[in-house]
Protein backbone atom coordinates (compact mmCIF):
# COMPACT_ATOMS: atom_id res chain seq x y z
CA UNK A 1 0.00 0.00 0.00
CA UNK A 2 0.82 3.65 -0.78
CA UNK A 3 -0.64 7.11 -0.05
CA UNK A 4 -1.69 8.72 -3.29
CA UNK A 5 -2.45 12.63 -3.47
CA UNK A 6 -5.92 13.39 -4.49
CA UNK A 7 -7.99 16.05 -4.04
CA UNK A 8 -11.72 15.04 -3.81
CA UNK A 9 -13.64 18.23 -4.38
CA UNK A 10 -13.93 19.55 -7.39
CA UNK A 11 -15.76 21.95 -9.96
CA UNK A 12 -15.96 22.76 -13.63
CA UNK A 13 -17.73 25.01 -15.57
CA UNK A 14 -20.53 22.75 -15.53
CA UNK A 15 -21.62 24.16 -12.65
CA UNK A 16 -19.68 27.67 -11.04
CA UNK A 17 -16.29 26.90 -11.50
CA UNK A 18 -14.11 28.72 -14.08
CA UNK A 19 -12.21 25.62 -15.54
CA UNK A 20 -14.28 22.82 -18.49
CA UNK A 21 -13.47 19.99 -17.17
CA UNK A 22 -10.42 19.50 -19.79
CA UNK A 23 -8.80 22.57 -18.30
CA UNK A 24 -9.41 20.67 -14.79
CA UNK A 25 -7.42 17.44 -15.29
CA UNK A 26 -4.29 19.30 -17.17
CA UNK A 27 -4.28 21.67 -14.01
CA UNK A 28 -4.75 18.79 -12.10
CA UNK A 29 -1.75 16.93 -13.76
CA UNK A 30 -0.05 19.83 -13.78
CA UNK A 31 -0.24 20.01 -9.57
CA UNK A 32 0.63 16.23 -9.21
CA UNK A 33 -2.56 14.62 -8.13
CA UNK A 34 -3.12 11.02 -8.59
CA UNK A 35 -6.28 11.22 -8.34
CA UNK A 36 -9.29 13.89 -8.06
CA UNK A 37 -13.04 13.39 -8.22
CA UNK A 38 -15.23 16.03 -9.87
CA UNK A 39 -18.53 17.24 -7.94
CA UNK A 40 -20.13 20.05 -9.81
CA UNK A 41 -23.03 21.23 -7.72
CA UNK A 42 -25.96 18.80 -8.52
CA UNK A 43 -24.60 17.82 -11.75
CA UNK A 44 -22.88 15.33 -13.43
CA UNK A 45 -22.64 16.98 -17.10
CA UNK A 46 -18.97 16.99 -16.83
CA UNK A 47 -17.98 14.26 -15.84
CA UNK A 48 -17.42 12.18 -18.53
CA UNK A 49 -15.36 14.77 -20.11
CA UNK A 50 -13.16 15.05 -17.28
CA UNK A 51 -13.08 10.77 -17.05
CA UNK A 52 -12.14 10.88 -20.89
CA UNK A 53 -9.21 14.17 -20.53
CA UNK A 54 -8.31 11.90 -17.14
CA UNK A 55 -7.87 8.81 -19.69
CA UNK A 56 -5.98 10.97 -22.07
CA UNK A 57 -3.52 12.65 -19.08
CA UNK A 58 -2.89 9.50 -16.95
CA UNK A 59 -4.89 10.98 -14.50
CA UNK A 60 -7.56 9.18 -12.41
CA UNK A 61 -10.65 10.90 -12.35
CA UNK A 62 -13.54 9.90 -9.76
CA UNK A 63 -17.21 10.51 -10.49
CA UNK A 64 -18.88 12.64 -8.51
CA UNK A 65 -21.17 15.11 -7.88
CA UNK A 66 -21.92 17.65 -4.94
CA UNK A 67 -25.11 17.52 -3.29
CA UNK A 68 -25.38 21.18 -2.77
CA UNK A 69 -28.77 21.41 -0.77
CA UNK A 70 -29.97 24.27 1.53
CA UNK A 71 -29.14 22.82 4.42
CA UNK A 72 -25.52 21.38 3.67
CA UNK A 73 -23.45 20.34 0.94
CA UNK A 74 -22.36 16.67 0.81
CA UNK A 75 -19.85 15.26 -1.98
CA UNK A 76 -21.11 11.75 -3.21
CA UNK A 77 -18.44 10.34 -5.07
CA UNK A 78 -18.32 6.70 -7.64
CA UNK A 79 -21.08 7.71 -9.91
CA UNK A 80 -23.45 4.67 -8.79
CA UNK A 81 -26.36 6.91 -6.97
CA UNK A 82 -29.43 7.97 -8.11
CA UNK A 83 -30.48 10.18 -5.27
CA UNK A 84 -31.79 13.64 -7.12
CA UNK A 85 -30.35 16.64 -4.79
CA UNK A 86 -33.87 17.90 -4.44
CA UNK A 87 -35.12 15.19 -3.00
CA UNK A 88 -33.16 15.59 0.10
CA UNK A 89 -34.53 17.27 3.43
CA UNK A 90 -33.57 17.57 7.02
CA UNK A 91 -35.91 14.54 7.43
CA UNK A 92 -34.62 11.78 5.06
CA UNK A 93 -31.00 13.08 4.73
CA UNK A 94 -30.00 9.85 6.73
CA UNK A 95 -31.98 7.61 3.95
CA UNK A 96 -30.33 9.63 1.41
CA UNK A 97 -26.82 8.88 2.16
CA UNK A 98 -27.46 5.60 3.05
CA UNK A 99 -28.97 5.32 -0.29
CA UNK A 100 -26.29 6.24 -2.21
CA UNK A 101 -23.59 3.92 -0.10
CA UNK A 102 -26.06 1.23 -1.25
CA UNK A 103 -24.97 2.15 -5.00
CA UNK A 104 -21.22 1.90 -3.52
CA UNK A 105 -20.84 5.52 -3.27
CA UNK A 106 -18.85 7.49 -0.65
CA UNK A 107 -20.54 10.73 0.82
CA UNK A 108 -18.66 13.16 2.56
CA UNK A 109 -20.09 16.15 4.75
CA UNK A 110 -18.53 18.78 2.78
CA UNK A 111 -17.03 22.15 4.47
CA UNK A 112 -19.94 21.48 7.74
CA UNK A 113 -18.67 24.95 9.67
CA UNK A 114 -18.21 26.99 6.94
CA UNK A 115 -19.87 30.36 6.49
CA UNK A 116 -23.69 29.57 5.19
CA UNK A 117 -26.87 31.99 4.43
CA UNK A 118 -26.72 34.65 3.62
CA UNK A 119 -23.11 34.43 1.74
CA UNK A 120 -22.68 30.94 0.53
CA UNK A 121 -26.43 29.17 1.56
CA UNK A 122 -25.96 25.50 2.36
CA UNK A 123 -22.09 26.02 2.63
CA UNK A 124 -22.79 25.51 6.66
CA UNK A 125 -23.97 22.57 7.71
CA UNK A 126 -27.57 22.90 9.48
CA UNK A 127 -28.92 19.67 9.29
CA UNK A 128 -29.25 17.82 12.85
CA UNK A 129 -25.98 15.73 13.36
CA UNK A 130 -27.48 13.07 14.26
CA UNK A 131 -28.72 12.08 10.83
CA UNK A 132 -25.34 12.52 9.27
CA UNK A 133 -23.91 9.89 11.60
CA UNK A 134 -23.67 7.51 8.55
CA UNK A 135 -21.57 9.53 6.30
CA UNK A 136 -18.02 8.10 5.18
CA UNK A 137 -16.28 10.97 5.31
CA UNK A 138 -15.79 14.68 7.39
CA UNK A 139 -14.13 18.10 5.46
CA UNK A 140 -12.12 18.59 8.46
CA UNK A 141 -10.48 21.43 6.22
CA UNK A 142 -11.38 23.07 3.16
CA UNK A 143 -10.52 25.90 0.98
CA UNK A 144 -7.71 28.35 1.14
CA UNK A 145 -6.22 28.71 4.64
CA UNK A 146 -7.34 25.36 5.06
CA UNK A 147 -5.80 25.13 8.78
CA UNK A 148 -7.06 29.13 10.04
CA UNK A 149 -9.87 30.69 11.64
CA UNK A 150 -13.22 29.60 13.64
CA UNK A 151 -14.83 27.04 11.30
CA UNK A 152 -11.51 24.84 10.61
CA UNK A 153 -11.49 24.81 14.64
CA UNK A 154 -15.28 23.98 14.81
CA UNK A 155 -14.90 21.59 12.07
CA UNK A 156 -11.67 18.99 13.92
CA UNK A 157 -14.10 19.79 17.44
CA UNK A 158 -17.17 18.06 15.88
CA UNK A 159 -14.87 15.77 14.26
CA UNK A 160 -13.56 14.55 17.20
CA UNK A 161 -16.66 14.29 18.67
CA UNK A 162 -17.90 12.05 16.57
CA UNK A 163 -15.20 9.82 17.07
CA UNK A 164 -15.32 10.07 20.86
CA UNK A 165 -19.03 8.45 20.00
CA UNK A 166 -17.43 5.78 18.78
CA UNK A 167 -18.26 6.27 15.44
CA UNK A 168 -15.87 5.85 12.16
CA UNK A 169 -15.56 9.09 10.01
CA UNK A 170 -12.71 9.65 7.73
CA UNK A 171 -10.92 13.01 7.81
CA UNK A 172 -10.33 14.38 4.68
CA UNK A 173 -9.84 18.17 2.91
CA UNK A 174 -11.99 19.57 0.29
CA UNK A 175 -9.44 21.90 -1.83
CA UNK A 176 -13.69 22.75 -3.09
CA UNK A 177 -11.19 23.89 -6.71
CA UNK A 178 -13.07 26.50 -8.80
CA UNK A 179 -10.01 28.46 -10.15
CA UNK A 180 -6.99 28.01 -11.53
CA UNK A 181 -4.95 29.18 -9.09
CA UNK A 182 -1.77 29.74 -10.21
CA UNK A 183 -0.31 30.81 -7.34
CA UNK A 184 -2.62 29.49 -4.61
CA UNK A 185 -3.24 30.58 -1.21
CA UNK A 186 -2.54 28.25 1.44
CA UNK A 187 -4.11 24.87 0.64
CA UNK A 188 -4.07 21.29 1.53
CA UNK A 189 -3.90 17.92 0.08
CA UNK A 190 -5.72 14.26 0.95
CA UNK A 191 -3.93 11.27 0.47
CA UNK A 192 -5.70 8.26 0.38
CA UNK A 193 -3.66 4.82 1.49
CA UNK A 194 -4.43 2.25 -1.27
CA UNK A 195 -2.91 -0.35 -3.65
CA UNK A 196 -2.93 2.05 -7.03
CA UNK A 197 -4.48 5.22 -8.21
CA UNK A 198 -7.36 3.22 -10.16
CA UNK A 199 -10.49 4.61 -9.29
CA UNK A 200 -11.80 1.51 -7.51
CA UNK A 201 -8.89 1.01 -5.38
CA UNK A 202 -8.76 5.26 -4.38
CA UNK A 203 -12.65 4.42 -3.16
CA UNK A 204 -11.96 1.47 -1.42
CA UNK A 205 -8.76 3.57 0.64
CA UNK A 206 -11.55 6.16 1.89
CA UNK A 207 -13.93 3.06 2.38
CA UNK A 208 -11.23 2.31 4.49
CA UNK A 209 -10.45 5.49 6.26
CA UNK A 210 -6.45 5.13 4.88
CA UNK A 211 -6.33 9.17 4.83
CA UNK A 212 -4.12 12.67 6.19
CA UNK A 213 -4.68 15.95 5.42
CA UNK A 214 -1.64 17.42 4.83
CA UNK A 215 -0.19 21.01 3.64
CA UNK A 216 3.34 20.27 2.77
CA UNK A 217 4.09 17.13 5.09
CA UNK A 218 4.43 13.51 3.75
CA UNK A 219 3.15 11.38 6.07
CA UNK A 220 4.60 7.95 7.15
CA UNK A 221 2.24 6.25 10.33
CA UNK A 222 1.94 3.42 11.28
CA UNK A 223 0.97 1.02 14.77
CA UNK A 224 2.31 -2.58 15.60
CA UNK A 225 0.23 -4.23 17.76
CA UNK A 226 1.04 -8.39 18.79
CA UNK A 227 3.35 -8.03 16.24
CA UNK A 228 0.92 -6.99 13.55
CA UNK A 229 1.16 -3.90 11.46
CA UNK A 230 -2.04 -1.56 11.18
CA UNK A 231 -2.25 1.70 9.17
CA UNK A 232 -4.51 4.67 9.68
CA UNK A 233 -7.93 3.56 9.46
CA UNK A 234 -7.58 0.16 11.45
CA UNK A 235 -8.56 -1.21 14.26
CA UNK A 236 -6.85 -2.00 17.11
CA UNK A 237 -7.71 -4.79 19.59
CA UNK A 238 -9.39 -2.75 21.78
CA UNK A 239 -6.99 -2.46 25.58
CA UNK A 240 -4.04 -3.73 23.68
CA UNK A 241 -1.16 -1.18 23.36
CA UNK A 242 0.50 -0.27 20.28
CA UNK A 243 3.47 1.27 19.16
CA UNK A 244 3.28 4.23 17.27
CA UNK A 245 5.61 5.10 14.37
CA UNK A 246 5.95 8.17 12.19
CA UNK A 247 8.63 9.54 10.03
CA UNK A 248 7.67 12.87 7.95
CA UNK A 249 9.28 14.23 5.24
CA UNK A 250 8.53 17.38 2.88
CA UNK A 251 6.08 17.79 -0.16
CA UNK A 252 8.76 19.24 -1.99
CA UNK A 253 6.09 20.36 -5.29
CA UNK A 254 3.71 22.05 -2.24
CA UNK A 255 2.93 25.16 -4.51
CA UNK A 256 2.04 27.40 -1.31
CA UNK A 257 4.15 28.62 1.47
CA UNK A 258 6.16 25.47 2.70
CA UNK A 259 6.46 24.52 6.33
CA UNK A 260 9.91 25.45 7.17
CA UNK A 261 10.25 23.09 10.25
CA UNK A 262 8.60 20.40 12.21
CA UNK A 263 8.01 21.15 15.87
CA UNK A 264 5.86 18.41 17.39
CA UNK A 265 3.76 15.47 16.97
CA UNK A 266 0.67 15.03 19.45
CA UNK A 267 -1.33 11.66 19.75
CA UNK A 268 -5.20 12.27 21.04
CA UNK A 269 -7.10 9.01 21.79
CA UNK A 270 -10.26 9.53 23.66
CA UNK A 271 -8.32 10.01 26.84
CA UNK A 272 -5.80 12.32 26.26
CA UNK A 273 -2.59 13.53 24.31
CA UNK A 274 0.92 12.39 23.84
CA UNK A 275 3.31 15.03 22.99
CA UNK A 276 6.76 14.25 21.05
CA UNK A 277 8.90 16.74 19.91
CA UNK A 278 9.62 15.81 15.80
CA UNK A 279 12.07 16.88 12.77
CA UNK A 280 11.77 16.25 9.09
CA UNK A 281 12.94 13.11 8.13
CA UNK A 282 13.37 11.62 11.54
CA UNK A 283 11.53 8.61 13.07
CA UNK A 284 8.90 9.11 16.11
CA UNK A 285 8.10 6.26 18.11
CA UNK A 286 5.32 5.90 21.14
CA UNK A 287 3.90 3.00 22.72
CA UNK A 288 -0.01 4.06 23.34
CA UNK A 289 -2.98 1.86 24.22
CA UNK A 290 -5.79 3.90 22.49
CA UNK A 291 -9.00 4.77 23.84
CA UNK A 292 -11.13 4.48 21.16
CA UNK A 293 -9.40 5.70 18.61
CA UNK A 294 -5.88 7.67 17.95
CA UNK A 295 -5.53 10.13 15.61
CA UNK A 296 -1.82 12.27 14.88
CA UNK A 297 -1.62 15.98 14.61
CA UNK A 298 1.70 17.27 13.44
CA UNK A 299 2.74 20.64 14.07
CA UNK A 300 5.61 23.03 12.65
CA UNK A 301 6.94 26.25 11.37
CA UNK A 302 5.14 28.21 8.92
CA UNK A 303 4.96 31.64 7.54
CA UNK A 304 7.13 32.19 10.50
CA UNK A 305 4.31 30.82 13.15
CA UNK A 306 3.54 27.49 14.73
CA UNK A 307 0.72 25.76 12.56
CA UNK A 308 -1.10 22.12 12.31
CA UNK A 309 0.25 20.90 9.06
CA UNK A 310 -1.15 17.75 9.02
CA UNK A 311 -3.83 15.13 10.64
CA UNK A 312 -4.11 11.80 10.21
CA UNK A 313 -7.13 10.10 9.83
CA UNK A 314 -8.48 8.03 13.19
CA UNK A 315 -6.52 4.37 14.31
CA UNK A 316 -9.72 3.12 15.90
CA UNK A 317 -10.18 0.87 18.91
CA UNK A 318 -14.24 -0.33 18.20
CA UNK A 319 -17.27 1.38 16.51
CA UNK A 320 -19.45 1.28 14.04
CA UNK A 321 -19.97 2.52 10.48
CA UNK B 1 -39.01 28.35 -33.40
CA UNK B 2 -41.98 27.54 -30.74
CA UNK B 3 -42.36 29.59 -27.82
CA UNK B 4 -43.26 27.58 -25.30
CA UNK B 5 -43.32 29.79 -22.20
CA UNK B 6 -42.34 33.14 -22.08
CA UNK B 7 -42.89 34.57 -18.78
CA UNK B 8 -42.18 36.93 -15.36
CA UNK B 9 -42.02 34.62 -12.03
CA UNK B 10 -41.78 36.68 -8.43
CA UNK B 11 -40.47 35.23 -5.79
CA UNK B 12 -40.88 36.51 -2.82
CA UNK B 13 -38.71 36.28 0.73
CA UNK B 14 -41.02 33.44 1.94
CA UNK B 15 -40.02 31.52 -1.31
CA UNK B 16 -35.99 30.99 0.24
CA UNK B 17 -35.07 27.26 0.58
CA UNK B 18 -38.47 26.09 -1.78
CA UNK B 19 -38.62 24.78 -5.41
CA UNK B 20 -40.40 26.88 -7.37
CA UNK B 21 -41.73 24.20 -10.34
CA UNK B 22 -43.15 25.73 -13.55
CA UNK B 23 -44.95 22.99 -15.75
CA UNK B 24 -45.03 23.34 -19.53
CA UNK B 25 -45.97 21.14 -22.39
CA UNK B 26 -43.30 19.82 -25.33
CA UNK B 27 -45.03 18.84 -28.89
CA UNK B 28 -44.27 16.71 -30.86
CA UNK B 29 -41.60 16.34 -33.23
CA UNK B 30 -39.23 18.72 -31.32
CA UNK B 31 -35.40 18.37 -31.24
CA UNK B 32 -33.64 21.56 -29.61
CA UNK B 33 -34.96 23.66 -26.85
CA UNK B 34 -33.72 26.79 -26.03
CA UNK B 35 -33.75 28.37 -22.48
CA UNK B 36 -33.17 32.15 -21.59
CA UNK B 37 -33.61 33.10 -17.96
CA UNK B 38 -32.89 35.88 -16.02
CA UNK B 39 -33.61 37.23 -12.87
CA UNK B 40 -33.30 40.78 -10.96
CA UNK B 41 -32.34 42.14 -9.03
CA UNK B 42 -28.85 40.74 -8.57
CA UNK B 43 -27.69 42.59 -5.37
CA UNK B 44 -28.89 44.08 -2.56
CA UNK B 45 -26.94 47.09 -1.91
CA UNK B 46 -28.05 48.37 1.70
CA UNK B 47 -24.85 47.42 3.24
CA UNK B 48 -26.02 48.34 6.95
CA UNK B 49 -28.60 45.88 6.27
CA UNK B 50 -26.21 43.21 4.69
CA UNK B 51 -23.66 43.56 7.66
CA UNK B 52 -26.60 43.00 10.20
CA UNK B 53 -28.03 39.97 8.26
CA UNK B 54 -24.28 38.69 7.81
CA UNK B 55 -23.23 39.59 11.69
CA UNK B 56 -26.90 37.84 12.89
CA UNK B 57 -26.31 34.65 10.60
CA UNK B 58 -23.20 34.11 11.66
CA UNK B 59 -23.82 34.28 15.32
CA UNK B 60 -26.50 31.61 15.02
CA UNK B 61 -24.92 29.22 13.09
CA UNK B 62 -21.41 29.78 14.48
CA UNK B 63 -21.93 30.66 18.07
CA UNK B 64 -19.02 33.14 17.82
CA UNK B 65 -17.46 35.35 15.25
CA UNK B 66 -16.04 33.79 11.85
CA UNK B 67 -14.84 37.07 10.67
CA UNK B 68 -13.34 40.24 11.49
CA UNK B 69 -16.05 43.71 10.01
CA UNK B 70 -13.66 44.49 7.08
CA UNK B 71 -13.94 40.90 6.63
CA UNK B 72 -17.61 41.08 6.38
CA UNK B 73 -17.49 44.08 4.44
CA UNK B 74 -15.36 42.87 1.71
CA UNK B 75 -18.17 39.99 0.95
CA UNK B 76 -21.00 43.37 0.50
CA UNK B 77 -23.20 43.73 -1.36
CA UNK B 78 -25.06 40.72 -0.21
CA UNK B 79 -25.94 38.72 -3.82
CA UNK B 80 -29.51 36.50 -4.57
CA UNK B 81 -28.67 32.96 -6.05
CA UNK B 82 -31.14 30.75 -7.67
CA UNK B 83 -30.10 27.48 -9.25
CA UNK B 84 -32.50 25.87 -12.23
CA UNK B 85 -33.24 22.51 -13.50
CA UNK B 86 -35.24 20.81 -15.84
CA UNK B 87 -37.44 17.40 -15.73
CA UNK B 88 -38.48 15.75 -18.71
CA UNK B 89 -41.23 13.17 -18.74
CA UNK B 90 -38.30 10.20 -18.34
CA UNK B 91 -36.86 12.71 -15.58
CA UNK B 92 -34.22 14.74 -14.21
CA UNK B 93 -32.53 16.56 -16.86
CA UNK B 94 -29.51 18.90 -14.82
CA UNK B 95 -29.39 21.69 -13.06
CA UNK B 96 -27.72 24.81 -13.81
CA UNK B 97 -25.68 26.15 -10.50
CA UNK B 98 -23.97 29.26 -10.44
CA UNK B 99 -23.95 33.01 -9.61
CA UNK B 100 -24.74 34.82 -13.26
CA UNK B 101 -28.36 36.01 -13.13
CA UNK B 102 -28.79 36.06 -17.00
CA UNK B 103 -28.21 32.63 -18.43
CA UNK B 104 -28.99 30.22 -22.19
CA UNK B 105 -29.38 27.14 -22.01
CA UNK B 106 -29.30 24.52 -25.26
CA UNK B 107 -31.03 20.99 -24.54
CA UNK B 108 -31.01 18.03 -27.61
CA UNK B 109 -30.37 14.84 -27.98
CA UNK B 110 -26.28 15.71 -28.67
CA UNK B 111 -25.35 18.43 -26.43
CA UNK B 112 -26.57 20.34 -23.97
CA UNK B 113 -24.52 22.89 -22.03
CA UNK B 114 -24.42 24.64 -18.49
CA UNK B 115 -24.94 21.94 -16.27
CA UNK B 116 -27.72 19.79 -18.61
CA UNK B 117 -27.45 16.37 -19.65
CA UNK B 118 -28.23 15.71 -23.84
CA UNK B 119 -31.59 14.06 -23.87
CA UNK B 120 -34.29 13.45 -26.90
CA UNK B 121 -36.70 16.23 -26.53
CA UNK B 122 -39.69 13.84 -25.46
CA UNK B 123 -43.15 15.62 -26.34
CA UNK B 124 -45.10 15.74 -23.13
CA UNK B 125 -44.98 17.23 -19.69
CA UNK B 126 -41.81 19.22 -18.52
CA UNK B 127 -40.98 21.11 -15.58
CA UNK B 128 -38.52 23.97 -15.19
CA UNK B 129 -37.27 24.71 -11.19
CA UNK B 130 -36.23 27.42 -9.75
CA UNK B 131 -34.89 26.64 -6.64
CA UNK B 132 -34.06 29.49 -4.37
CA UNK B 133 -30.49 29.11 -2.81
CA UNK B 134 -30.97 32.88 -1.69
CA UNK B 135 -32.87 36.07 -1.44
CA UNK B 136 -31.82 38.88 0.18
CA UNK B 137 -34.37 41.43 -1.55
CA UNK B 138 -37.59 41.68 -0.76
CA UNK B 139 -38.63 40.48 -4.48
CA UNK B 140 -36.73 38.96 -7.25
CA UNK B 141 -38.42 38.82 -10.48
CA UNK B 142 -37.63 36.11 -13.15
CA UNK B 143 -38.18 36.01 -16.48
CA UNK B 144 -38.04 33.29 -18.71
CA UNK B 145 -38.63 32.28 -22.13
CA UNK B 146 -38.37 28.63 -23.43
CA UNK B 147 -38.48 28.13 -27.03
CA UNK B 148 -38.74 24.57 -28.62
CA UNK B 149 -36.24 24.68 -32.45
CA UNK B 150 -38.40 21.36 -34.13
Amino acid sequence: MRYFRCELHTHTTSSDGKMTPEELVDRAVECGYDAIALTDHNTVAGVERAVKAGERRGLTVLKGIEWTTFWGHFTVIGGGSDVLWRDITPDNVDAMIARAQSKGDIVTIAHPRRMGYPLCSGCHCDYDIEKLTGADNYEIWSHYYPNEGVAARQQKEQWYSLLERGLKITAVYGYDWHNRDDLPPSYAYTYVGTESNRAQDIIEGLKRGATYVTIGVKVDCKAISDGKEYCIGSTLESGKSAVFTLRCDRIEDYRSDKPERLTRVEFHTAEGVTCLPIEFGKKVQTEITPAKFCVVEIYGIRNRQEQLLAVTGAFYTGGNR
Amino acid sequence: MLTLIDGRFVLERKDQSTHYKIPFSVPCGVKKLHITVAYDPKYNYDEEYGLALIKESMMKQAGEPLMSEGEMRARLPLDNHLSFSLDSPCGAVGTAHRGNNRQNFTISADNADGGFYPCEIKSGDWTFIISVTCIITDNITVSLKIEAEQ
